[in-house]
């Protein structure tokens, strides 16, 4: 049988019922991104000695009458920001283009002891900064569904894998949508847990107060086996969060949405949204309705401030943490003609500005900006309080309601290159996923129709902090009553 | 919406020396007109009216601090230390020069 179409749910235990066996899935995996990856450039390198050295492993221990973990063989990618011991991680920067992981992240590990296979790393905005993988110092990744199209950012390779049936659970990392964002654009379903649900243990650093691992798979029951097995406290990470109750088993315990309370905030379902984007929100909406949802319409008056926070804030913990790239402890180091005569600041200098990619510069300055002395009272400050003004707007919120509802992007995919040039376009781009990441609350995206164009559309659905599983629960029922998940795209 | 700070020649230098990063003359009016077109957008901030919600907003999900088990591990080997520096010497990192002669 082919393993490709499976999701890990199937595969996993298709596997530990001696269906199939790790080596066929890993084979078939090698062939279909050998076959198609040529077209959308989703993976910056394959595993390949290791993964078939650890499905071989794997088919051994079955054989040998071992009972297999959750993920049995199922094959990963992760984005190229997570490092794996032995391995090429490189962040999409020219940057770290020689860095090798010392180690492997908490996230992917946890996964590794479940017996997933890790497939390869897959491509993305450098440091994470972007909503369209442009801006990678390595390639261009293009949606599976028009090859003038982006695939999203900044997680955009892992989107793609999963949405061209290269691997069926991808992980990233979402700072302010980066998972969301690119499952929208791509079709396919996409998590941002709460903040420090999973340990960042591994991840290489962006906007720390932010960052979360997610995943990206096709269905909510997949990214619920994924969360299981991904979450809990880990000694390595201060931010990490204890170990909360089993989800998958919450998803078999609703097959409707009977006394489910949703709230549409009318800051996210209006101005400078599509109307084909609306329409397809308005129609999910009215579908959670007939399954036995109220509909409850609720005010975020902060969410407008939520891009100019967001960015002051994400743009001054980056100018932070990637002040480590010095080209001394690891990375690239420019010279010139005499090194010998250079300074450590002109090293130093001449480094950052031949490593880093020009948005990453941008913000990085825009960061320096926004914090340093005679601004920092007028932007990152203030910044800080209109966060903490919708954190408050959430809490309220969902006093009235269970789950929050809105479009994941305000646009289906465009073009290539468009507003390459308009940063101040590109970031108002993330209005409607930021306010879940400056919340630290746990948001997913699920596809809830398409353009005439055929272009995927995707729902965001937000709930308070550590109910994670009540919102896979909500998009697993959706995800049973209807079939926009299921869509594949032409290759 | 208040004033934004005008994003000129000296405040972009500055800002260059803070973080490390060059501006070659052909780059400084494109990076100066979109440091101004964001910082303008984003001085929005500073009409709302956020007086009631100071506060330490980074740390958004309270949990009581638990504490690692202070047990001494085995340090890394200095090669492992090392794997991923551009340039070393003697089990060392190679830094350029920090003292003018």
């Amino acid at each position: 049988m082919s393993t490709l179409p499976l999701t890990a749910t199937a595969l996993s235990q298709a596997i530990r019922q001696g269906d199939i066996t790790a080596s066929d899935v890993a084979k078939d995996c090698l062939a279909r991104i050998a076959s198609i990856d040529g077209k959308v450039s989703a993976f910056c390198e394959t595993f390949t000695q290791r993964i078939t050295e650890q499905a071989a492993a794997l088919d051994n221990r079955k054989q040998a009458g071992e009972v297999l973990g959750a993920l049995a063989g199922v094959p990963i990618a992760s984005k190229d920001n997570l490092l794996v011991a032995n391995q090429t991680i490189s962040a999409g920067s020219r940057m770290l283009s020689t860095f090798r992981g010392p180690f492997t992240a908490t996230s992917l590990a946890r996964l590794e002891d479940q017996d997933a296979m890790l497939l390869g790393r897959t491509n993305m905005d450098e440091f994470g900064m972007g909503s369209t993988t442009e801006t990678s110092a390595w390639q261009k990744t293009r949606n599976p569904f028009g090859d003038n199209l982006v695939p999203g950012g900044s997680s955009g390779g892992s989107a793609v894998a999963v949405s061209a049936d290269m691997c069926p659970i991808a992980i990233g990392s979402d700072t302010g949508g980066s998972v969301r964002q690119p499952a929208a654009l791509c079709g396919v379903s996409g998590l941002k847990p709460t903040y420090g649900r999973v340990p960042r243990y591994g991840l290489i650093a962006y906007a720390s107060s932010l960052d979360c691992v997610g995943a990206i798979a096709r269905t909510a029951e997949d990214l619920a086996l994924w969360l299981d097995c991904a979450s809990g406290q880990d000694p390595a990470d201060a931010t990490s969060l204890p170990t909360p109750p089993t989800v998958a088993q919450l998803l078999q315990e609703r097959s409707d949405l009977k006394g489910v309370r949703i709230g549409v905030p009318r800051a996210l379902n209006g101005e400078g949204i599509d109307e084909e984007v609306l329409a397809a929100t308005q129609a999910t909406t009215a579908h959670m309705q007939e399954l036995g949802a109220t509909i409850v319409e609720c005010d975020l008056p902060s969410a407008k401030h939520a891009v100019p926070a967001y960015y002051l804030l994400a743009t001054a913990e980056a100018a932070s943490n990637l002040a480590r790239y010095d080209g001394v402890h690891y990375g690239w180091r420019a010279a010139n003609n005499d090194s010998s005569r250079q300074s450590s600041i002109e090293t130093t200098t001449q480094t950052r500005s031949e490593g880093f990619g020009s948005e990453v510069q941008l913000r990085i300055l825009l960061g320096t900006f926004a914090s340093s002395y005679g601004y920092s009272a007028q932007f990152y400050d203030r910044a800080r309080m209109a966060r903490r003004a919708l954190q408050h707007e959430f809490q309220a919120t969902f006093k009235q309601c269970d789950a929050l509802l809105c479009p994941t992007s305000p646009t289906a995919a465009p073009q290539l290159g468009d507003s390459e040039d308009d940063p101040l376009a590109r970031y108002l781009w993330d209005a409607l996923t930021v306010p879940a990441s400056l919340a630290g609350i746990p948001a997913l995206s699920i596809p809830c129709g398409n353009t005439n164009d055929g272009r995927p559309i995707g729902v965001q659905l937000m709930a308070p902090h550590h109910q994670d599983g009540r919102l896979l629960q909500l998009a697993h029922v959706f995800q049973a009553h209807s079939e926009h998940h299921l869509r594949r795209p032409q290759l | 919406m208040p004033n934004p700070p005008p994003i000129d020649d000296a405040l972009l230098a500055h800002l260059g020396e803070l973080a490390r990063i060059s501006l070659p003359k052909q780059r400084q009016a494109e990076l100066r007109g979109k440091l101004q077109q964001l910082v303008a957008a984003f001085s929005s901030l500073g009409e709302a009216d956020f007086d009631m919600c100071d506060g330490d907003s980074a740390r958004q999900i309270i949990t009581p601090d638990e504490l690692r088990e202070d047990r001494a591990e085995t340090p890394p080997d200095v090669s492992e230390v090392l794997a991923n520096s551009p340039q070393t010497a003697a089990d060392c990192f190679v830094v350029a020069r920090v003292v003018e002669p």
